[in-house]
C-alpha cells in the first residue's frame, strides 16, 4: 500500500517538472511522451509544420505542432479526459491560469485571447476538445483554424 | 409564420400533426404513465444569485440504502451531457448520512473530481437507493459535491488552482445534476486499472492523509441510475413543449424512462443519430463546415456554434444578437447513418431576455463558439417542442442499438 502511494505521488509530481511542451523545442517531444506516458508517432512532415501525435493512457489524443524552427507552437487535444495542462502548456500554464476569459466562456466552453497565448476548449464529462497556440510562433501564412 | 416555425422545430413524429392542424396553443397533450417524472424549467433553487434560464430540473428521491428513510431533492439538473447522480451536500439534512463508498482495491474512502472545461466539483462517493418516477435502483454510487469532510480538492483536480470551484448550490446553480448521457459509468474502464490512474477523476482519501489519485472499480463508479433500473432502462425520452416565440415564465415537460418500452416512449419516425461510442459525439454540418465534435446537451442553455456572419451581443457577451430573427439549418449525421436536417431560428438574445427578464424558458437563443472546437452544441432550445431520445450504450431500443440520440 505504501509502495502504491509513492508511485501515485511520483506520477502526479513528474508532469509539473522541468520540460514544457508549448514553446519548447522538438527535443522535448520524447520527454513529453515519457512524462505523459504516451505513445507517439509523427503524422507528417513538410509544409509549414510537423505534427507529433501522442496517445495518452486515458485515450485522449494530443497533437504537438512544430514550426520550421522545431518549436512547439501549438498543442491540441481530443478525448474522454482533459490532458495534464500544466505539463502540456509548460511555461505558458501561468498565463492560461491567470488570463481573463473571453466572451462566451462558461462551464463547457473556454476562450483565452492573450497576445502570447490563445486557447479554445470545449466539452463535458468524458468528451473534451481543445487547442492552445502561440500566435507569435505560427508559421507565416498559416491560420490556426487549419490546426485540428 | 409562427405556426410554421413551431412546426419546423417539432420532432419528426409530431410534424405530421402540424399538417393536420394542432389545437390552439400548438403543443400536444403531455404524455401519461408511471414511468414519467415531471420536468420543470424555472428559476432554480431559491438561493441561487441569478435565476436560471433554460435549465431543465427534475426531482430525485434518495434513500439511505435498504431503508425507507428518504429525501426528495428538487431542482436537480437533467443533463444529457454527463453520467450519474450528483447532489450538493448542503441540500441534505445533517442527520441524513449516506454511507461512504470504500475503494474496492484499498478499502479507503473514495472521492471524485468532476472537471468542467474551466471549473471543477469535488466530493465524496456515497451510496443511496435512487427513485425516479416508478424506477428504483438500490445501493447506487452518487457524488456528494461539497462534502465538508475533505474541502480541499487535490491540485490536479483544480489544475493547480486554475479552475474555479463549483462546490455550492450558489455556484452550481442547482441542488444537483442527474446525468443521463449514453454511458452506463462515468469513467468506465479508463478508471479501473491501478497501473494507469487517470488524473482528475477518482481519489483515495484516507482519514488524516492527503488524497491521492486512485483506480475505481466499475461497481464503485458513479453511474447512470436509469441504466440500473429494473425496467425501462435502455434510455430516456425528454419531452418539452414549445417555448413560444418570446419565451415562457416557466415550462413543464416530461422525463420518460425507457425507449420503445411503453406506448409513451415510442421512437416512431424519429431521426436516429448514432454517436461515437467513446466520446458520444456525432457530426453536424453547418454553413459548409463539418463539425465532428457535436452533441445534444440539455445542460447547455443555448445552441453554441461558430458563425462569424452573426452579430455578437454587445452586453450579453457570448450570445448572438442578430438585428432580426434569422432562419438557419444544419445537418446531423454519424457514420453511414441517415442525415437529418434541422431547421432552427436565431433570435436576438438581448431583445428576448430584455423583454421578459423574469422568463426562465427562452427559445431560439444561440451563443458563440470557436470554430477551432469543430463542435455544434445543441443546447436546450433544441429540445423545445421536441421529444428527444437518449439510447444507452449496450442496450437495444426495439431494433435500434444504443448508443444514439434521436428526435
Amino acid at each position: 500500500m505504501l509502495k502504491h502511494s509513492i508511485l501515485v505521488l511520483a506520477l502526479i509530481a513528474l508532469p509539473v517538472a522541468a520540460h514544457a511542451a508549448l514553446g519548447e523545442p522538438a527535443a522535448s517531444v520524447p520527454a513529453d511522451s515519457a512524462r505523459l506516458k504516451a505513445s507517439v508517432r509523427v503524422l507528417g512532415t513538410g509544409g509549414a509544420y510537423t505534427v507529433h501525435e501522442l496517445t495518452l493512457p486515458t485515450g485522449t489524443i494530443v497533437r504537438e505542432f512544430l514550426n520550421g524552427a522545431g518549436t512547439v507552437f501549438a498543442v491540441s487535444w481530443r478525448g474522454p479526459f482533459q490532458p495534464n495542462l500544466p505539463a502540456l502548456l509548460g511555461s505558458y500554464f501561468a498565463t492560461y491560469a491567470n488570463a481573463p476569459r473571453s466572451a462566451g466562456s462558461n462551464r463547457s466552453h473556454l476562450a483565452i485571447d492573450e497576445t502570447n497565448l490563445v486557447v479554445r476548449a470545449a466539452g463535458h464529462q468524458r468528451a473534451f476538445v481543445g487547442l492552445a497556440y502561440l500566435p507569435r510562433l505560427l508559421p507565416p501564412g498559416l491560420s490556426a483554424s487549419e490546426l485540428q | 409564420m409562427m405556426l410554421r416555425t413551431l412546426c419546423g422545430l417539432m420532432a419528426l413524429s409530431v410534424l405530421a400533426a402540424c399538417g393536420r392542424g394542432l389545437p390552439s396553443g400548438g403543443s400536444p397533450p403531455p404524455p401519461t404513465g408511471a414511468n414519467i417524472a415531471p420536468i420543470i424549467i424555472d428559476g432554480g433553487p431559491a438561493s441561487i444569485p441569478v435565476g436560471a434560464v433554460n435549465v431543465p430540473f427534475v426531482s430525485v428521491t434518495v434513500c439511505l440504502p435498504g431503508t425507507m428513510t428518504c429525501q426528495t431533492v428538487d431542482h436537480v439538473v437533467l443533463d444529457t451531457g454527463s453520467t450519474g447522480l450528483r447532489l450538493l451536500a448542503s441540500v441534505l439534512p445533517a442527520n441524513f448520512t449516506l454511507p461512504q463508498v470504500n475503494n474496492a482495491t484499498g478499502g479507503t474512502p473514495l472521492w471524485e473530481c468532476l472537471q468542467f472545461v474551466d471549473s471543477y466539483s469535488w466530493g465524496s462517493v456515497r451510496t443511496a437507493d435512487i427513485k425516479i418516477a416508478n424506477g428504483a435502483a438500490s445501493n447506487q454510487p452518487v457524488q456528494l459535491i461539497g462534502d465538508p469532510a475533505v474541502l480541499m480538492a487535490p491540485t490536479d483536480c483544480t489544475n493547480n488552482g486554475a479552475l474555479a470551484s463549483v462546490n455550492s448550490v450558489a455556484s452550481f446553480s442547482a441542488n444537483g445534476v442527474l446525468g443521463v448521457n449514453i454511458f452506463h459509468y462515468d469513467c468506465d474502464t479508463a478508471c479501473t486499472d491501478p497501473a494507469k490512474i487517470v488524473p482528475a477523476a477518482y481519489y483515495s482519501c484516507p482519514a488524516g492523509v492527503a488524497c491521492t489519485g486512485s483506480a475505481a472499480a466499475l461497481s464503485d463508479q458513479v453511474q447512470n441510475p436509469v441504466y440500473n433500473f429494473a425496467a425501462d432502462n435502455n434510455g430516456v425520452a425528454i419531452i418539452l413543449p414549445p417555448a413560444g416565440t418570446s419565451g415562457r415564465l416557466t415550462l413543464s415537460g416530461s422525463l420518460v424512462l425507457g425507449v420503445n418500452t411503453q406506448t409513451n416512449n415510442q421512437l416512431g419516425a424519429a431521426a436516429v443519430i448514432g454517436v461515437d461510442p467513446v466520446l458520444g459525439f456525432f457530426t453536424t454540418t453547418y454553413q459548409g463546415l463539418t463539425l465532428p465534435n457535436s452533441f445534444l446537451d440539455s445542460g447547455s442553455d443555448a445552441l453554441y456554434f461558430a458563425d462569424s456572419s452573426l452579430t455578437p451581443c454587445a452586453t450579453a457577451t457570448g450570445y448572438y444578437c442578430p438585428p432580426q430573427s434569422l432562419s438557419r439549418s444544419a445537418v446531423n449525421q454519424f457514420g453511414g447513418g441517415a442525415a437529418s436536417t434541422v431547421p432552427f431560428t436565431i433570435d436576438n438574445y438581448e431583445t428576448l431576455n430584455g423583454a421578459h427578464q423574469s422568463f426562465n424558458a427562452l427559445p431560439n437563443i444561440a451563443g458563440t463558439l470557436s470554430n477551432l472546437a469543430a463542435s455544434f452544441d445543441w443546447g436546450l432550445p433544441f429540445f423545445y417542442g421536441r421529444t428527444v431520445f437518449v439510447g444507452f450504450e449496450g442496450r437495444m431500443a426495439a431494433q435500434t442499438p444504443g448508443p444514439f440520440f434521436a428526435y
